[in-house]
């Protein structure tokens, strides 16, 4: 199957008052049509950094150096901007961790996703209103016409989140990227919008770039997951065997290092800090902290390598298992 | 709520209340009840844990106990005395004994200070020590966090999430106290972090002897560090139980939705679980439901639930719970 | 709580990275350079008065009066024979001692009354602001030329006048930083280890109220020497036969057409002096506007 998306060797670098940080090191991800891609990693991962790269999103002090991202058989990083806008909130959309700071404090909810749609499209503000209602509706909220004429402030954080939702989905996109949409949320609301998110997709047929921080949260509703580790890909694959399996020590690491429900005695937790993106990281990113690392890893970065069945490693020790 | 047997509870609250004026233009227009009558007891040497989510009240509990907040009504009694009215020299004097963890280590420290002042500041303001002792001291704490002599001299800035709240930890230990609360301790960190920091409190807490009310809303985390739990609803205490029980026999339908919304790190177990359906909103502690607070969501609520509001009963074994219908739950757990 | 916690505070805030990279971005742009050398001329011409100035300032000599400038006195002297150039230097004494004391003097109450006004609010606050409004009310020159009038002339009262109008102004800003920061957690966190609230106030509080306070005060050296000189062309600030800028602009009126430089390089002194400062203060402005949409 061709991929939906695909991103290849990525480096994007920050100018900062610090010096330069590279942020992406040669990042590679791919998403299939019709699945959830969990792109997990901690701080200076670069998972969110990946996610509005590929929608341009950038501040303007980052710098992309390298690399292609291929969607629709076009390199997004070469479109001109007027066919980027085309793109993004359309084909590609994009849901943030705080639903509130996506939308508009003056404006009623409902005229907002209307106005996303009457942008790309050639509709009639009533069909609009129509469509609207309907998306409202699929997102699970009771009463569409009373939440239509709401504003912001008036709805709570899973309220608002759902608007964020609609408004992505409302053009059938065909990738959403959503980043840590649930990470500002409570327990519980943050189950229903699992929930919800699992159901839309099934529904509509979009992928989605679900990017977190909780592994918990990619066991529920990814297909396949990514595992980044301090700009760069360290473990791709489908989401059973990842857990089953973990290949890089890294993301052994982290799913020992997860409190579970019953567990009782010491965490596990992984010795040493997340390094600093500042400097030049020369061989492996996690070698100083890896409990297996041999000297080839200190020198030699390792390479993204398929060990047979879409499951990908970037390890010197664990590739040939 | 009184201690069991005869065992002394370090600290204690009684039927706490804390309602938050809402002002209108010319008069008060409402109140938000953020505490709403809630007794706890934590004894010597425990973990107990307060589990919530948004307007449980939780926090406001947590700063109530140290009276960083006054309650409206209720006690409060810290080692057998009555603490609830005691203001200044006394009160102040009453912080080194109980002392708390922020959540966001971004924020709880100062930024224009240096470390060694942050930490050490405490034994200035409660023992009047000079610059020497302060430097020693400082330094054997920074050493038992986990961290490196010299870093009491640079700023927060210069240290990550993990790295901040070890110095957090290392301000509230340092006047030795006997109580300390943990809110959120690890929520805004990383997970590779947080499991070293909750090692760390593990570690502290038997070398130090401290008590712990742990404050949080993973609850995987209350389950592998506390001996018994609370769980908060919208003000006040729908259920609690010995760690080991909530988890196995939960009573209260929120609890049980609070279990069954917690992500799960095992696709298989994940997709296998059924979740607790409820529905809508956590709503505002302004105006709380009538009768049931949680009525509006539970997927079981009853006639009776809508208009009276279920006293929290002992159900057996000092296991708490406030539900008209605990006992349809008590047979369909194992 | 020691006057050495309080003086902790002010390092801390002086060594932190905060004002280490306010000051390479200072450096960065070519104006605050100007400003900066304008001042330490303005400085270095103040310190170093008895040694560069030529002749002594008060010193009369009517043969000479009103002699245009030439090698003998650079700048000309004015109608008693004073040397000008003597003078506009021994002015800068004067202008940048009134301008030291006045802004020190207003900062300090400012600051004081303005931060606790922000912590503790309720009606503390409202009498606070409401005095300050008052103040504010009038405009600056007005008050102090009442005050100053009140008073009587002289260089202390002059400064008196002066601070007595200006300490509004720092107390608004010390307020504003005072209500932003004081839910902050880390001033909750002050108090849960026992700290009193003079304590809170002048280590915690006080150090985060600096910047805006520092900007104003650069700001505030300018406007304070043009005062002054307005007071003293007024006559109702420093009294002759003291050298102030403003005494020198005045004393030249009546010459102004014919012998312009008796007034006229007393004037541009004060031109320069507060251009410097105002350069300064806007560039420390600018470079926290930067950071505050970083």
């Amino acid at each position: 199957m061709d991929p939906l998306l695909d991103v290849i060797d990525l480096h994007v670098q920050f100018r900062t008052l610090r010096g330069i940080v590279r942020a992406l090191r040669g990042v590679f991800l791919r998403v299939y049509p019709e699945e959830v891609l969990a792109l997990v990693g901690e701080t200076g991962s670069g998972k969110t950094v990946t996610g509005l790269s590929i929608l341009r999103l950038l501040d303007p002090s980052a710098e992309i150096t390298k690399g292609e991202i291929i969607f629709q058989g076009k390199d997004l990083l070469l479109l001109p901007e007027k066919e980027m806008l085309k793109i993004r909130g359309k084909d590609i959309t994009m849901i943030f961790q705080e639903p509130k700071a996506a939308l508009n404090p003056v404006m009623r909810v409902g005229d907002q996703i209307a106005e996303a749609l009457i942008e790309h499209e050639e509709i009639t503000k009533r069909e609009a209103r129509e469509r609207v209602l309907e998306y409202l509706t699929l997102v699970g909220l009771p009463d569409p016409e009373r939440i239509y004429k709401m504003y912001p402030h008036e709805m709570s954080g899973g309220m608002a989140q759902r608007i964020v939702i609609a408004m992505a989905l409302i053009h059938n996109p065909k990738l959403v990227i959503a980043d840590e949409p649930t990470s500002s949320l409570d327990v519980t609301i943050q189950a229903q919008i699992i929930d919800l998110i699992k159901d839309l997709v099934r529904k509509t047929g979009a992928s989605s770039i679900f990017i977190t921080h909780d592994l918990g949260v990619a066991a529920e509703l990814a297909d396949r997951i990514e595992v980044m580790y301090a700009g760069k890909a360290v473990e791709v694959g489908d989401i059973w065997e990842i857990f089953e399996r973990p290949l890089h020590p890294y993301t052994e690491g982290l799913l020992k290092a997860i409190p579970k429900l019953g567990d009782k005695g010491e965490l596990f937790s992984i010795e040493g800090e997340i390094p600093s993106l500042l400097k030049q990281i020369n061989g492996c990113a996690f070698a100083p902290r890896c409990p297996y690392a041999e000297d080839k890893c200190f020198s030699e970065e390792p390479p993204l390598v398929d060990v047979g069945g879409g499951h990908l490693v970037a390890c010197h020790l664990r590739v040939g298992q | 709520m009184s201690s069991q047997g005869g065992t002394v509870s370090l600290i204690s609250a009684e039927n706490l209340k804390k309602y938050f004026p809402i002002r209108g233009i010319f008069r008060i227009s409402g109140y938000l009840r953020a505490v709403d009558g809630v007794s706890i007891e934590v004894k010597r040497e425990e973990t107990v844990g307060i589990v919530g989510e948004s307007g449980s009240g939780k926090t406001t509990l947590g700063r109530l106990l140290l009276r960083l907040i006054e309650p409206t009504s209720g006690k409060i009694f810290f080692e057998g005395k009555d603490i609830t009215s005691l203001s200044g020299k006394a009160l102040r004097a009453l912080r080194k004994e109980m002392q708390i963890v922020f959540q966001d280590p971004y924020t709880s420290l100062h930024p224009r200070m240096r470390v060694k002042d942050i930490v050490g500041e405490p034994l200035k303001i409660h023992f009047g020590a000079k610059e020497e002792e302060i430097r020693e001291k400082v330094a054997d704490l920074l050493k038992k966090v986990g961290m490196r002599e010299e870093d009491m001299f640079k700023y927060p800035h210069e240290f990550s999430g993990g790295q901040r709240q070890r110095i957090v930890i290392a301000r509230a230990l340092i006047t030795k106290p006997k109580f300390v609360i943990l809110d959120e301790p690890t929520s805004n960190l990383d997970v590779s972090v947080q499991s070293k920091i909750l090692n760390l409190l593990d570690s502290l807490k038997k070398e130090e002897k401290l008590t712990y009310l742990l404050i949080t809303h993973n609850i995987a985390v209350v389950g592998r560090m506390s001996h018994r739990v609370y769980v908060m609803y919208l003000g006040k205490i729908v259920e609690h139980a010995t760690t080991e029980k909530l988890l196995e026999e939960p009573l209260h339908p929120y609890t049980r939705a609070l279990l069954s919304a917690t992500p799960i790190p095992d696709p298989k177990m994940a997709r296998a679980r059924r979740r607790v359906p409820i529905r809508g909103e956590i709503p505002s502690p302004i105006n709380p439901p009538k009768g049931c607070r949680f009525s509006t969501r539970c997927p079981y609520a009853e006639d009776k639930c809508f208009s009276e509001e279920p006293p929290l009963v002992d159900v057996g074994g000092g296991h708490l719970v406030a539900c008209h219908l605990w006992e349809k739950f008590e047979k369909e757990a194992e | 709580m020691s006057i050495k916690d309080f003086l902790r505070g002010f390092r801390d805030f002086l060594t932190s990275e905060d004002t280490k990279f306010t000051l390479i971005l200072f450096r960065r742009n070519f104006l605050n350079i100007v400003g900066t050398a304008i001042i330490l001329l303005l400085v270095f011409t103040a310190i170093f008065a008895p040694v560069l100035s030529p002749y002594d300032p008060i010193a009369q000599n009517m043969d000479e009066r009103l002699a245009p400038p030439s090698w003998k006195h650079i700048l000309g002297t004015d109608q008693l024979g004073r040397d000008i150039l003597s003078r506009v230097i021994w002015g800068s004494r004067i202008s940048l001692l009134i301008a030291v004391v006045v802004v020190s003097i207003s900062l300090l109450i400012g600051l004081f009354l303005g931060t606790i006004s922000g912590y503790f609010g309720g009606w503390i606050d409202e009498i606070i602001m409401r005095l300050t409004d008052m103040f504010m009310a009038f405009p600056r020159l007005i008050l102090a030329l009442a005050v100053a009038a009140a008073l009587g002339p002289g260089i202390f009262n002059t400064m008196m006048a002066i601070s007595f109008v200006s300490w509004p102004l720092y107390a608004r800003l010390a307020r504003a930083t005072a209500l932003q920061i004081r839910n902050e957690t880390y001033i909750e966190a002050a108090r849960a280890i026992g700290a009193s609230t003079a304590r809170i106030i002048f280590r915690h509080l006080v150090p985060m109220t600096l910047p805006p306070i520092l900007i104003q005060a650069t700001l505030d050296m300018g406007g304070t020497i043009l005062t002054a000189a307005g007071l003293g062309f007024l006559g109702l600030g420093v009294q002759p036969p003291t050298p102030e800028w403003g005494v020198m602009v005045s004393d030249g009126r009546r010459f102004i057409t014919e012998q312009w430089w008796v007034s006229t390089f007393p004037g541009l002194a004060i031109l320069l002096a507060t251009f410097g400062f105002n350069l300064i203060g806007d560039g420390l402005r600018d470079i926290m506007d930067v950071r505050a949409k970083r």
